[in-house]
C-alpha cells in the first residue's frame, strides 16, 4: 500500500526494471491516476468505441426491420398515404440505433473491466483504498521472486497491506 | 477553512448516506402524502373518466401534456452538464454531474408517466409497444407518439446507464465504509469494483462514449416531443421552428432546475466546500446564454406569425398577446427573459441566492410557456364556431402537484442511498489540478505528457 | 367498388338540426347533459355551425353542418399510435373503437374539429336504453368516436344487394342525416359513379371543399349559397 500515486508508480517502474512481468502487476486506487503517462500495467487497447459503433449499426438495422416487416405483416389501409415512409422510419431507426450503441457500450465495458468481479474483490483488495492510498499487488511465479519484489516495494516506501 | 483531505471529502460526501436527520423524514413524509393524494386523484380519474379533468372539446390536451413537455424539458439538465461539459473537458463540472444526472433520470420517470395518465384508457398503454400478438396488431410508427415511445425509452435507458456507470466506483467506496446488510447491498451494486488501472481506463472510456451518444439522443428526444405539436395542422403549432425551439427551452429549464437543486442540496447537506459560488457563476452564465437564445426563438416565432397575418394563426396569436391568455403570456416573458437576462448579466448579482431565485422564476416561466403552447392553439381551431376557453379541476392540479412531490421524494431517496457529488471525479479533479501544477514546475515535457492522456 | 361521398347544399340548409337528432338516435350517441355540454363535452357526430353575418338589423345567420369529412388524405389517421383509425377501401375513414386507447391525438389533428371523445362512460337514463340501435356498438369510456357515414346502413345495403345478385343502386344508401333532412339539403352516394346524384351535384359551380386549401381531400362537397 502506498501513500500516493507518485510513490506507487515509481515503485512499479522499479519492479518492471527488475524484471517483473507487466501482466502480473495490478495497481488499484480510489480514483483514477492515469494522467501523466501510459498505464504501467498490461493493458490492451480498449475496443469500446468500435463495439458501440457496431451496436448502433445493428440497432438501426433492427429498427428498420421492425418497422418494415411489422407494417407489412398486417398492412392497414392508409387511404393512399405511404405505409413505410423513409422519413418517419428514419426517426425510429435513429432511436433504435442509439439504444443499440448504448447497450453495446455497456456490455463491452463490463466485459473489458471484468465486471461483475465479486470474487476478485474479495481476494485482492484493501478497503483502505477509499481513504486515498494506492495498492500494488503482484502475482509472483515463485517464492524467491516474491521476496525480491516485496523488498523492492518496501524500499520504494510501501507498507504491507 | 479546514483543508479538503481525502478523509474529509469522504466524510462530507458520505454523511447523508450514513446519518439521517429529522428533516429527511419530514421531506419523505410530506412528499409521500402528496403523492398518495395524487394517486387517489388518478384513481378517481380512471374510474370516472377523463371528464373529471378540465379537458373538453376542443382542448383535448391540456395540463397533462403541458406537464409532460415540462418534465422532459427539465430532464435535459443532466445531459448538458454531464455530457457536453465532459466532452469539452470543462473541469468545473465535476461536483455537479451526479446531481444533474439524477435530475435527468427522475424527470424522465416523472415525465413519462404523463402520456399514460392522459390516455382515455390508461390500462392499455402497452399497446404502443411493438410486441407480437395473436391478432398481428402492430403500432403505427408514423405517429409522433410512437416516436416519443422510442425516443423517451432510449433516453431513459441511456440516462440510467450514464448515471450508473460513474456511480460504480462510488458504490465501491460506500461498500468499504459500511457494514452488514448495507455493505452487501453496495457490494452487489458495485459489481466487485476494485479500482485497477484497467478498470479505470475502461470506465472513463465508456463514460466518454456514453456522453457522445447521449447528446444526440437528448436533442432528438425533445425535438420529437415538439413534433407531437408541429406535425399537426393546427394554427401556431405547425411551425418548423418547434424542434430547435423546444430543445433550447429544455436546456434552459434544465439548467434552471439544476441550479435550484444544487442550491437546495448545498444548504441541506452543508456542501458549501464542494458546490462553490464559481459553479453557480458558470451555470448562471449558461442560464443567461439560454435565456437570450430562448428570447431569440420566441421573438422569431411570434414575429413570423404576426407578419404573415394569416387569420387562423392570428386568432391564436391575439388570444395570447391581447386576449384571455395575455396575463400568463406577459408573466412568462417576465420570468424567462425580462428579469433573468439583466440580472444574470452582472457579475456582482450572480450570487448563489440571487441565481437560485432567478432559476425558480425561469422554471415557472417555462411551465407557463408550455401551457401557452398547448392550450391557446387548441382553444382556437380553424372553424371558429368551436372556439372555447379552458378551466382546470382539482384532479388535474392534484396530479400535477403530486408529480412534483414524487420527484422530490425520488430525489430525497436518491441522496440517501447514493453520494450526490461524484466522489472519485471530485478527487480526480483535485489532484489533476495539483499534478498539472507539479508538471508545469518540474517537467519540461509537461505538454507531451499531459496530452497523451485524454 | 363504390367510393362514398356526400353533397350538402348550404342554400337549402335551414339549420333545423334534424340531422343532428337523427344521427344520435341511429348511432347510439350518448347524451352529455346540460352541464357537461356547457363545458364542451357533448358528442354530435354531425353538428351545425352557426355564424352571424352583419349588424343588427341586417343580421343573417349562416348554417354549416360539419361532420367527419372522410378525407382521402386524413390527417387524423397518420397520428394515431395504435391504428385505431384507418381507412376503408371504399373511402371511409373508419374507427376501431376497441383499439382506441384514448390519446386524443386524432382529435387534435382534425382541422374540422369533427372528432369526439367519451369523457365519461356513455350512459342512458331508463327507458332511453331501449331506443338503442342494435346494429351499432355502444362505445366505452375513454374512446374516440366520429361520423361513420352510417356504415351499418352501407353494409346492410351491400348485403341486400348481394343477396339479390345486383349492385347497390344510387340513392339506396341514406345515412340518418341525409334521410332526415326536411329540405333534402344532403345527398349521399358513389362519387366514382358519374351518373349518381352526388356526382352530378358535385359538378355544380357552387361546389367547394371545406378548408380545401389544407390538402385533406375531403369526400364531403358543400354547395355555396346562391
Amino acid at each position: 500500500m502506498f501513500e500516493d500515486a507518485g510513490g506507487a508508480r515509481r515503485a512499479v517502474r522499479e519492479l518492471l526494471a527488475a524484471g517483473a512481468d507487466r501482466a502480473a502487476v495490478t495497481i488499484m486506487s480510489g480514483e483514477p491516476h492515469l494522467e501523466g503517462g501510459e498505464p504501467l500495467t498490461e493493458m490492451r487497447r480498449t475496443r469500446i468505441p468500435y463495439f458501440s459503433l457496431a451496436g448502433g449499426t445493428l440497432g438501426a438495422a433492427a429498427g428498420f426491420a421492425l418497422v418494415y416487416l411489422t407494417s407489412h405483416a398486417y398492412p392497414v389501409v392508409t387511404g393512399g398515404m405511404p405505409l413505410v415512409p423513409p422519413l418517419t422510419t428514419g426517426i425510429v431507426m435513429y432511436e433504435t440505433a442509439a439504444m443499440g450503441a448504448i447497450f453495446a457500450a455497456l456490455g463491452r465495458t463490463l466485459w473489458e473491466a471484468r465486471l461483475p468481479g465479486w470474487r476478485a474483490a474479495r481476494g485482492d483488495y484493501d478497503a483502505a483504498l477509499s481513504d486515498g492510498g494506492v495498492l500494488v499487488s503482484l502475482r509472483a511465479p515463485s517464492a524467491e521472486e516474491a521476496a525480491l519484489w516485496e523488498q523492492i516495494l518496501a524500499d520504494a516506501g510501501g507498507r504491507d497491506a | 477553512m479546514e483543508r479538503l483531505t481525502n478523509e474529509r471529502i469522504n466524510r462530507d460526501l458520505l454523511a447523508p448516506l450514513l446519518k439521517t436527520g429529522w428533516r429527511f423524514y419530514a421531506v419523505v413524509l410530506v412528499s409521500g402524502a402528496v403523492v398518495a393524494w395524487a394517486l387517489f386523484a388518478w384513481g378517481w380519474q380512471l374510474v370516472h373518466g377523463i371528464g373529471v379533468t378540465g379537458k373538453r372539446r376542443p382542448e383535448f390536451w391540456s395540463l397533462y401534456i403541458t406537464n409532460f413537455v415540462f418534465w422532459i424539458g427539465i430532464s435535459h439538465a443532466g445531459t448538458l452538464i454531464s455530457a457536453i461539459l465532459r466532452v469539452t473537458g470543462a473541469e468545473w463540472r465535476r461536483p455537479v454531474t451526479r446531481c444533474a444526472e439524477a435530475i435527468t433520470v427522475f424527470a424522465l420517470l416523472v415525465g413519462s408517466m404523463f402520456p399514460i395518465i392522459h390516455m382515455g384508457r390508461s390500462w392499455l398503454f402497452f399497446w404502443l409497444a411493438p410486441y407480437p400478438n395473436w391478432r398481428w396488431l402492430w403500432p403505427n410508427y408514423r405517429s409522433p407518439l410512437m416516436w416519443d415511445f422510442f425516443a423517451i425509452n432510449a433516453y431513459l435507458i441511456g440516462s440510467l446507464i450514464y448515471l450508473y456507470l460513474p456511480l460504480i466506483p462510488d458504490l465501491a467506496l460506500v461498500r468499504d465504509k459500511t457494514t452488514g446488510l448495507r455493505r452487501r447491498l453496495y457490494a452487489a451494486l458495485s459489481l466487485g469494483w476494485r479500482g485497477t488501472e484497467a478498470q479505470w481506463h475502461r470506465l472513463e472510456k465508456a463514460v466518454s462514449v456514453m456522453a457522445i451518444i447521449i447528446i444526440p439522443v437528448a436533442v432528438s428526444v425533445h425535438t420529437i416531443v415538439s413534433w407531437d405539436f408541429a406535425m399537426t395542422l393546427n394554427p401556431m403549432w405547425n411551425s418548423t421552428i418547434f424542434g430547435p425551439y423546444f430543445v433550447v427551452g429544455a436546456i434552459f429549464s434544465g439548467i434552471a432546475a439544476l441550479i435550484l437543486a444544487m442550491a437546495v442540496l448545498r444548504r441541506a447537506f452543508q456542501l458549501e466546500a464542494y458546490l462553490r459560488p464559481r459553479h453557480f457563476n458558470s451555470l448562471a452564465l449558461l442560464l443567461l446564454v439560454m435565456s437570450l437564445f430562448w428570447f431569440y426563438f420566441t421573438f422569431a416565432e411570434y414575429l413570423t406569425v404576426w407578419y404573415a397575418n394569416e387569420p387562423a394563426e392570428m386568432a391564436v396569436f391575439w388570444s395570447k398577446v391581447r386576449g384571455p391568455y395575455s396575463p400568463l403570456f406577459y408573466a412568462m416573458v417576465l420570468c424567462c427573459f425580462v428579469i433573468p437576462a439583466p440580472v444574470l448579466a452582472f457579475k456582482r448579482l450572480r450570487t448563489v441566492p440571487v441565481v437560485a431565485f432567478v432559476s425558480a422564476l425561469v422554471v415557472v416561466g417555462m411551465w407557463l410557456e408550455r401551457f401557452l403552447i398547448v392550450i391557446p392553439t387548441l382553444g382556437h381551431p380553424r372553424l371558429p364556431f368551436n372556439w372555447r376557453g379552458y378551466s382546470t379541476t382539482w384532479v388535474e392540479l392534484s396530479i400535477m402537484v403530486g408529480t412534483f412531490a414524487y420527484f422530490t421524494l425520488l430525489y430525497a431517496l436518491f441522496t440517501k442511498l447514493f453520494p450526490i457529488v461524484a466522489v472519485w471525479e471530485f478527487k480526480e479533479g483535485r489532484h489533476k489540478e495539483i499534478s498539472d501544477l507539479k508538471f508545469e514546475i518540474s517537467d519540461p515535457d509537461y505538454e507531451r505528457a499531459h496530452s497523451s492522456h485524454v | 367498388m363504390p367510393h362514398w361521398g356526400m353533397v350538402i347544399d348550404l342554400d337549402k340548409c335551414t339549420g333545423c338540426e334534424a340531422c343532428v337528432v337523427a344521427c344520435r338516435t341511429e348511432n347510439n350517441v350518448p347524451l352529455a347533459g346540460e352541464e357537461q355540454t356547457a363545458l364542451g363535452r357533448q358528442i354530435n357526430w354531425i353538428h351545425v355551425e352557426r355564424y352571424w353575418e352583419g349588424e343588427y338589423p341586417e343580421v343573417k345567420a349562416r348554417f354549416l353542418p360539419v361532420l367527419c369529412q372522410h378525407c382521402d388524405a386524413a390527417p387524423c389517421e397518420s397520428v394515431c399510435p395504435v391504428y385505431a383509425t384507418s381507412h376503408s377501401p371504399e373511402g371511409l375513414s373508419v374507427m376501431t373503437y376497441n383499439r382506441c386507447v384514448g390519446t386524443r391525438f386524432c382529435a387534435n389533428n382534425c382541422p374540422y374539429t369533427a372528432r369526439y371523445f367519451n369523457f365519461f362512460r356513455p350512459a342512458w337514463e331508463a327507458p332511453l336504453e331501449r331506443a338503442l340501435n342494435p346494429e351499432v356498438s355502444v362505445r366505452a369510456n375513454g374512446v374516440m368516436e366520429k361520423c361513420s357515414f352510417c356504415v351499418q346502413r352501407i353494409q346492410q345495403a351491400k348485403l341486400d344487394a348481394a343477396g339479390e345478385g345486383r349492385a347497390v343502386r344510387d340513392g339506396e344508401v341514406k345515412p340518418a342525416c341525409v334521410q332526415s333532412c326536411p329540405t333534402t339539403a344532403m345527398y349521399f352516394g358513389d362519387l366514382d359513379d358519374a351518373e349518381s346524384e352526388v356526382s352530378r351535384r358535385a359538378e355544380s359551380g357552387r361546389a367547394f371543399h371545406l378548408l380545401g386549401e389544407l390538402g385533406t381531400r375531403p369526400r364531403v362537397i358543400y354547395l355555396k349559397e346562391e
